[in-house]
């Protein structure tokens, strides 16, 4: 099975931090990979990455985003735009203004396809946007296409945004946070649809989530992020049911469930992502972690401890350099 | 849509009212009336009295402001005693003049602000921005009446580009009108360019930074269509609304350059108006001024409607 997605020790940093580094994963046609990771550790600023969508204050310092077989940081800024209009569909997190507030959303959905196709191709365009929406669950789709943003809820726009990033039959479907600021019902239709879609499509998903119940259900791998680091990447079952990292076991701990004892206090992880952790030379964890030792001092290697489940972290590679 | 532009047309109808009322109250209420400046200081009050009741001056405000009012709709303002022509053709005449002076410094600062202010933000923390922005606010600061003696020695007297003092109306000579308005609409544009400039700055800005720009990047549109069609559109209604209340500004503002320049504006008709007491032409100048001021507000009202389909849905309740 060929890569539909390569990432090569990629490292990113702005003027003062380092805020990305060494993140290496790969994800292979109709595969899912979700991030997972408290907010501020890299999961954001790594689908940038590979949208090349980065500020312009940040600044990729070495490795290689590769997207169907393509270098894109090869490619000059237009070139990377048409390759990633056709073959990638972004879904972002559901912000108000994602959509524009003074254009209907045909226009906004179609307006990509008439790039790629010419002017001639509108009529195609809406319908295919109509075909679209029906397909992500909106009922009347002629009268959303003729609607403006504020006319709709915001589980509507969510779905507008899939259905969006869908109209070039993408490989790949990057998404963020795409439950985030929905209510319950409309999250658990968001997951449900998300399930159709890849069980429908040949479509490749790179997930941002902090819904790990959401994780569990639509990922086939798990990237663990830590302060700009992959600290623990595998298959979900080897992640979610055997976590190594001590990281992954805290964040994993944190989510509550219905028969927990109500008089005890939550789980949390205790401090927080601090500065000198993301410029350290050994694990970023190190002032959090229970188990730390001086060998965490050091750069810390990855360990495989299977072919696709790799740690990094000195409880496993033993302390060995 | 219609339901909003009657509405907006109605509330102008009633500003309208109501400026007038109080202009017409207290030009009344003003030391000096017709009576006085007809008969001089030292008339007896035999004669003023015998005068104010033949003019109607001894009838109650309220009637004499209806009358005015009533004649005005029928576009009939009276006789100035100055030139002893009817107000409206002395308006009329001098119409020309002022509207072209704000049309033309209108439509010079906004394509002046707008491409200074587009090129500003998308350079926005580098060189060209701080440049830009300095330079426009530099010039804005330079009092109008010193810039255009200025340019009336340079451009006028020495380089002999525009007529120094040669007014031709546009009846005479179109050509040779539009170019004796060319310096004093620069020279009104240029105290217009600093605020509008920011203002196309700050909301170009923000909208650029706003995420359906992000959107436009990922769909693969051209940077041109995602700058034209994403960014300037929802920039524009903010510098709309300055450039409709700048240009209702300049209607009443002309004097200064009118001035200088010799151009028979509607400016220096209201200055002449109050210097001379001439109180049908001061009325009638006010009246007019006005109903440009609320018309073109009217007019800003409709064009952000046009640019913001939410206001037109609302019917105007945003």
């Amino acid at each position: 099975m060929s890569d539909i997605l390569k990432l090569n020790k990629i490292s990113a940093h702005d003027d003062a931090r380092t805020l990305l580094k060494d993140v290496s994963l790969s994800l292979g046609e109709n595969e899912t990979i979700a991030f997972i990771g408290e907010s501020g550790s890299g999961k954001t600023i790594t689908l940038k990455a590979i949208l090349g969508l980065l500020p312009d204050d940040i600044k990729i310092s070495h490795g290689s985003v590769e997207i169907c077989g393509k270098d894109i940081y090869s490619l000059n800024k237009k070139e990377k735009r048409r390759f990633l209009g056709s073959h990638i569909g972004f879904v972002a997190q559901n912000t108000v203004n994602y959509l524009h507030p003074l254009l209907r959303v045909g226009v906004q959905m179609t307006d990509g396809y008439i790039t790629f196709n010419g002017k001639k191709s509108k009529s195609e365009a809406y319908e295919k946007a109509a075909k679209l929406l029906t397909s992500v669950g909106i009922q009347d789709p002629d009268r959303v296409l003729s609607s403006y943003p504020s006319q709709l809820s915001g589980g509507m726009r969510q779905r507008v945004n899939i259905a969006t990033a869908l109209m070039m039959n993408p490989s790949m479907l990057l998404s963020d946070e795409p439950t985030t600021a929905l209510d319950k019902v409309v999250q658990k239709q968001v997951i449900d649809l998300y399930l159709s879609l890849l069980k429908e499509r040949a479509l490749s998903l790179v997930l941002v989530s902090h819904d790990l119940f959401f994780v569990n259900k639509i990922a086939d791998k798990v990237a663990v992020f830590y302060s700009g680091q992959v600290v623990e990447i595998g298959l979900k079952d080897e992640v979610l049911s055997n976590p190594l990292h001590p990281y992954t076991k805290a964040l994993l701990a944190l989510s509550p469930s219905m028969d927990m004892d109500k008089r005890k206090p939550l789980n949390e992880i205790k401090g927080y992502i601090s500065e000198e952790d993301r410029s350290r030379v050994g694990c970023p964890f190190f002032s959090r972690c229970p188990y730390s030792s001086k060998s965490c001092e050091q750069e810390v290697k990855e360990s495989f401890v299977t072919p696709t489940h790799c740690v990094k972290c000195t409880l496993i590679s033993g302390g060995q350099i | 849509m219609l339901k909003y532009i009657l509405k907006r047309f109605l509330s102008s109808l009633a500003v309208l009212f109501f400026v007038t009322l109080i202009t017409f109250f207290v030009i009344s209420v003003l030391p000096g009336d017709q009576a006085i400046l007809a008969l001089g200081l030292d008339a007896t009050q035999e004669s003023l009295d015998a005068l104010r009741s033949s003019l109607g001056l001894d009838r109650p405000f309220l009637v004499r402001y209806l009358e005015w009012l009533f004649s005005a709709i029928r576009f009939d303002l009276g006789t100035s005693s100055v030139y002893g022509e009817r107000v409206i053709n002395l308006i009329v005449s001098r119409l020309p003049v002022t509207f072209f002076l704000t049309l033309f410094s209108i439509i010079i600062a906004s394509l002046i602000s707008a491409a200074l202010g587009l090129i500003a933000s998308l350079n926005k923390g580098r060189v060209a921005d701080g440049a830009i922005r300095t330079t426009v606010l530099a010039i804005s600061s330079l009092p109008s009446f010193w810039i255009s003696l200025l340019c009336l020695v340079f451009f006028c007297g020495k380089l002999k580009w525009f007529p120094v003092n040669g007014y031709t109306a546009p009846s005479v000579n179109v050509f040779e009108f539009i170019r004796s308005m060319v310096l004093p609409s620069f020279i009104l544009a240029f105290g217009e360019i600093a605020l509008m400039t920011r203002m196309f700055y700050s909301s170009l800005v923000r909208s650029l930074s706003d995420d359906y720009m992000i959107a436009c990047e990922v769909k693969g549109l051209s940077r041109l269509r995602a700058l034209i069609h994403y960014g300037v559109r929802s920039a524009i209604i903010a510098p709309i609304t300055l450039i409709g209340n700048q240009a209702a500004k300049l209607f009443g503002g002309t004097v200064i350059v009118e001035t200088v320049f010799s151009l028979p504006g509607i400016g220096r008709l209201l200055l002449v108006s109050v210097e001379q007491h001439d109180i049908a032409l001061l009325e009638g100048v006010v009246l007019f001024i006005t109903v440009m001021v609320v018309l073109m507000n009217f007019l800003t009202d409709i064009a952000v409607a046009l640019a913001d389909p939410l206001i037109r849905l609302s019917g105007g309740e945003k």
